[in-house]
This record gives structure tokens, sequence and C-alpha cells, in this order.
């Protein structure tokens, strides 16, 4: 599993209070938290300052990466320009979120995409909106992944994401995203399907224990990354112990290298 | 009105509320008065939800039972000549957001409340809504975003409502993740709402419920 954390968003008040007081310290204890959680990459969103986010978003790349050279970045902007032009200030592979299969989005993400070699999160949702049925979503991803592929974009780097809707309001949104999970696992050899996971628990009580159950199933169901807090205990810890279960987990030492160091929660 | 209806629909007992409509209708009660008792119950569940007793999917559920009790009386209001149906109004999510779970939160629970909901999706153009206006007639405007980028494209919205000369014959509220007053301010609307819940309650303030 590869895990991008999400806590790099100044739509999150001590975000944006460390990005507009220019608070090195308070952004790279974040990054801290999250890389010691287990995140592979960080994702930095400063979507939120609209007036300054290419500029917040150049910041951010730059004092992370002063600290953390080996931690990968995912620039996170529905701002095509934006991305192009913070993407040479990232010195790892970037990890790009997001397109979609919208034409416009598609087009827009083009010369981004083809700029230098990066991984690309791309949303399973076209001109006629959000998928309705599993089987919609899979369709997508097909056309999706030939669309980046014409773009010279190898199957390994592109990640799709299933896009999951509120069980809260419509109870068959678990179901559907996890057949879309699977079907996509079957349909398409070599990608990988990431996920968030708050979207599945809005509107629910105890968010957290909702994400948790569908990290683990969407686990089984085919999911090869996620966006989430890694600073989360409860929830990486179900994490590895998925992993153990799935055989995902080689003599369960990843699983039992973190009960020694003290970061397994039941 | 009937205090066990509004009670039953409140606790969301679904088949002991709609039994009860239907044993009340045999019997000749006034199916508006019993309408007005399911309002009533609505009323209700807004409370709870506002006070997190509630939670969305007690919502939805509320709003079907809702939908099944005026099934049920429909028949009957359509005898006495009454439309059931309220005003209209148009809900869309505003150009270059695809965020749909509120707004079709708000387009379900206006539609069972008895409004006339014009559902014009997701992404949709600034011109859409201008047109939408003209071709329906609506006196409100809901206007839907959760990403920031969606404030620039409410107030786009409400200008070219504006610039079409439509702006005095609605009431334009708008919703979604991070809007407060100053949002609303920048944009021009009228209102905002916090959940579905408040956009009805705006909705009836301005034409009626």
């Amino acid at each position: 599993m590869l895990i991008v954390g999400e806590r790099i968003n100044t739509s999150r008040h001590a975000i944006n209070e460390a990005v507009a007081g220019r608070d090195a310290v308070a952004i790279q204890r974040e990054v801290r938290l999250q890389v010691d959680g287990g995140a592979d990459l960080i994702d930095v969103n400063a979507g939120s300052r609209r007036d300054s986010e290419v500029d917040d978003l150049i910041w951010l790349i730059e004092e992370i990466q002063n600290e953390f050279p080996k931690v990968r970045l995912s620039i996170d902007s529905a701002n095509p320009d934006s991305m192009n032009r913070v993407l040479d200030r990232v010195m790892l592979r970037p990890m790009l979120n997001s397109t979609t299969g919208e034409r416009s989005r598609m087009e827009a993400m083009a010369p981004v995409i083809q700029k230098r070699a990066c991984d690309i999160v791309a949303l399973c949702m076209d001109d006629r909106g959000i998928p309705k049925t599993a089987g919609q979503t899979v369709e997508n991803t097909v056309r999706l992944v030939s669309d980046l592929e014409d773009l010279g974009v190898p199957r390994d780097r592109i990640f799709l994401d299933p896009v999951t809707q509120a069980v809260s309001a419509n109870t068959r949104a678990g179901m559907m995203a996890l057949e879309a999970i699977d079907g996509i696992r079957r349909e398409l050899d070599g990608v990988h399907i990431i996920s968030g996971l708050s979207n599945i628990s809005f509107g629910l009580p105890r968010r957290p224990l909702v994400n948790r159950a569908f990290l683990t199933l969407a686990m089984k169901a085919g999911l090869t990354a996620a966006i989430l807090d890694p600073s989360d205990r409860g929830l990486m810890s179900a994490l590895k112990a998925a992993q153990v279960l799935l055989d995902q987990d080689p003599w369960c030492q990843a699983y039992t290298r973190a009960f020694r160091e003290g970061r397994l929660e039941a | 009105m009937s205090e066990e209806l509004a009670r039953l629909l409140a606790d969301l007992k679904e088949a002991e509320a709609l039994a009860f409509v239907e044993k009340a209708l045999e019997q000749g009660s006034d199916p508006l008065d019993l309408l007005a008792s399911a309002k009533e119950g609505m009323a209700i569940v807004g409370e709870r939800f506002a006070d997190s007793d509630y939670f969305i999917p007690d919502l939805v559920f509320s709003g079907e039972i809702l939908r099944r009790i005026v099934a049920l009386l429909e028949p009957h209001l359509k005898k006495q000549g009454e439309s059931n149906r309220l005003g209209k109004v148009i809900m869309g999510t505003v150009k270059g957001d695809i965020h749909d779970i509120g707004k079709d939160l708000v387009v379900f629970m206006l539609d069972v409340s008895g409004f006339e909901v014009t559902d014009l999706g997701i992404d949709v153009p600034v011109q859409r809504f201008v047109e939408a206006v003209r071709e329906t007639g609506s006196k409100v405007v809901g206007l839907s975003g959760f990403l920031t980028l969606a404030f620039d494209s409410m107030k786009q919205t409400v200008d070219a409502i504006q610039e079409a000369g439509l702006r005095d014959d609605v009431k334009i509220m708008i919703g979604g993740g991070q809007i407060d007053e100053r949002v609303r301010r920048f944009t021009g609307a009228d209102a905002y709402g916090k959940d579905a819940i408040e956009a009805v309650a705006l909705a009836q303030r301005w034409i009626g419920g």
C-alpha cells in the first residue's frame, strides 16, 4: 500500500495559519508526523488560498524538501495552471492530484502531464458526471487509461480513483465503491487504485470507524494506495492488520515491527 | 393536527406512520390536516438533526417516509382541487465544481417538502442558470458548491442573473462546504444555508409552505 498523507491542506485552519505566517517549523512538524506514521508521499494543497496558491505551493514544496529531501510530494490543485507553474520545483518524481475523464480537464492537464515524468491521480468521472454504477466507473477508467497512455504515461504511474460517495446519503455507495475497485483490478492490469477515505463517511457519527472499515474492505477489493491521515494510529493499525490478513506482509514483519515500536493501537 | 402522526414520523417509524395515515383517511380525516402533521414531524427531525441526534441517513429516511405519506394523501388532495406542489426552485452545483452530495440532499428535501425542483446537476454553466430562471419562472435559485473556486462561479452566476434583468424576480441561496456570511456577501446571494434543512426553511420563508 502506498500512503499519501493528506494533512498539508490550507482548508485546515492550522495549516492556513502556518502558510499565511510562513511558519516553516509548523509545516515541517506536520510532515514529520505523517512520515513517522508511514506516509510515502505528502500531499500539498493550497487551493483555499486562491490569490496566492502558486506562491504558497512553491514555499511549501521548498520548505518540505529542505527538511525531507527523500520524501515524495503530491501536488494537489483544482487548477492545472498552478500545477504547471510549480512542477519544476519538485525534486523527486511528483504525483499530480488530479485529472479526470472530463474532456476540458484532460485537455488542460495534458501539458502538465507531459512536462515531466509524474504519477497521476485520475478521478473516474467524465462529462456525464460522477458514475452512477460500478460498471460505468470501470468503463470510465478504461477510457481514462487509454487517454493517459496516449499521453505517454505508463500504467504503473496511473492511480485511478473510483470517487467514493457518502454512504449516509446513499447506502449503496459503499458496495458501489468496492465493486468499482474490484472491477478496475480485473479489467486493467498494472494500474494503481487509489482512494481518499473521508467521502465515504460524510454525514455519519464516529467517522474514523467507518473510514477504517472501508479501508480494509477496499484493500481486499484491490486498493493499492490511499490518501489519508497517517497520524491516525487506529487507522494505520487497521491497515497493518489488513495487510497481514491479505498476505501483503511477509512473515508479519511490518506488523510485529510496528508493535515493537509501540505504534499498534487496538 | 395529529400529534401522533408527527411523533411517528419524527421517530422514523415508517410502517406505523403509513398505517396511521391510511386509517385516518379511511375514517375521513382531512388530508391537508394530515399533511400539516407530517410537516410538523419533519420539523422535529430537523431539530434533532441540528442537535446531532440525527444524521444524514435519518434525514434521508424521514424524507422517504414523507414521500410515501404524500403519495397516500395525493389522490385525496387532488379530489379537493388542491395542488400540493408549492413554488418552483432551481438547484445546481456551480461551474467548476462537481460535488453533488449536499446538492442532491437539498433537492431531495425540497422535493419531499412539496417544492417543484429543477435540478440542473453539477458543473452548471452560469448561463444555464439564467436560462432555467427564464424557462421555469422559478422564484428561488439554490447554488451549491464545495470547492473554494465555487465562490467565484457563484458570484458570476448571481451577476449573470442580475445582468439578464432577472435579479429582482428571484431569491438566491447558496450552500456547501466552507460557506459563511462572508462568502454570501462576496457572491451577492440573498442567504446561505448550512444544510438541507436550512435550505428548505429558506425556500419556505421566501415562497411559502
